[in-house]
């Protein structure tokens, strides 16, 4: 009842099989001939560094659809403001212009408080002197441009 | 702001000062724990007539009650830690602003568009009583900032409690710390060191608002 291929098939199965596993045989021996750290290590090694630029991909969404905000350079020359080097508003560099402030001779006002008799005085007192302090600081700084 | 009858801090503004309330609220869990299981102990120990008259040593439970302490304490200690460099961290900012306390009002000064301006206490009926300044500050929102702190006569301390910032200002020494606040609104502080007679006169006033605002705010200075 077997048909003709049927019956090549099982004649040519057991030569086909030896054929087979004495390939996977010299595959498994070239495998096995093969460095442990090329077979462990260097998978290992591409998975991590593939895997951070396959992380990239996602870590970019972050920074692309970030909430923060920044002062933009054109913006604000639009607006006709010109925003400072930020060297120049580093901590070092504001610590050099208040340096030179004088803490030493401040004159204690010692009231009456805002809520006493004449307190609102004070507060007018205090404005005047802040007045004065900030008109002398601009002509110190103008001083300063002029010299320079 | 503070309100009459707040019972726990002020909403937070701030990545910083949120991660401070948490900060707390775990502190609380673990002292809440110790003091509850001390109590159930120390009761049980006080009604109960049970008393092992016959243990002299138990290695296991000296080492049990020596271990955890020591896993309490790292258990506190660790993200207090974490917290304190994380308030002490400059994160590249993209704006700077000098405040020197004075006796009793505070100057401010936007170091990238040199111009600056006093605040004194708004003295009015209308207002919020000791709280509101006529000169208020504007900063933009999820923007980082430096302050940049000092003072020019006594030692003062610039104070926004809902975005977990309190720095003294202090004569002849500049302090830094960073904002970065997270949404928009008024937003008030005190100065929070003992300055002088006036010390509780001057108030921080502070608007958070977008960055057209901002930029408007500059131009109009």
């Amino acid at each position: 009842m077997c048909s003709h291929l049927e019956a090549v098939c099982w004649r040519e199965a057991p030569e086909f099989t030896s054929r087979a596993m004495e390939l996977l045989a010299r595959a498994k021996r070239a495998f096995d001939s093969i460095p442990r750290f090329a077979k462990t290590g260097l998978p290992f090694i591409a998975f991590v560094i593939g895997g951070s630029f396959f992380l990239k991909e996602f870590a970019e969404l972050r920074y692309e659809f970030r909430k923060s905000t920044s002062l933009d350079p054109r913006e604000l020359e639009a607006a006709g403001l010109q925003k400072r080097d930020p060297s120049e508003t580093t901590i070092e560099a504001v610590y050099e212009e208040i340096k030179n402030l004088d803490t030493d001779n401040w004159e204690n006002i010692r009231g009456p408080r805002m809520h006493e008799e004449g307190g609102l005085d004070t507060l007018e007192t205090i404005k005047k002197k802040a007045a004065a302090r900030r008109k002398e600081q601009e002509e110190a700084a103008r001083k300063k441009i002029l010299d320079a | 702001m503070s309100h009459w009858n707040s019972m726990y801090f002020q909403n937070a503004n701030s990545p910083i000062m949120e991660q401070l309330l948490f900060f707390h609220d775990h502190s609380m869990i673990v002292i809440s724990s110790i003091i509850s299981f001390l109590l159930i102990n120390l009761l049980s120990m006080m009604y109960l007539n049970s008393v092992n008259l016959n243990l002299n040593e138990n290695q296991t439970l000296e080492l049990i009650w020596t271990l955890m302490p020591m896993l309490l304490l790292i258990f506190i200690a660790l993200p207090s830690l974490r917290l304190l460099y994380l308030m002490e961290e400059t994160f590249s900012p993209n704006l700077t602003m000098k405040i020197i306390g004075h006796q009793w009002y505070w100057s401010y000064e936007y170091s990238d568009f040199n111009c600056s301006f006093d605040s004194f206490m708004e003295n009015s009926k209308e207002k919020f009583r000791l709280i509101e300044t006529d000169n208020k500050i504007y900063i933009p929102m999820n923007t980082f900032t430096r302050l940049l702190i000092t003072s020019a006569d006594v030692i003062h301390s610039w104070t926004i409690q809902s975005m977990g910032v309190k720095t003294d200002a202090i004569p002849g020494r500049l302090n830094q710390i960073n904002l970065y606040p997270s949404r928009p609104g008024m937003f008030y502080g005190q100065c929070s060191e003992i300055c002088g007679a006036n010390h509780s006169f001057m108030p921080i006033c502070l608007k958070i608002s977008n960055m057209n605002n901002f930029i408007n705010f500059i131009k109009s200075l």
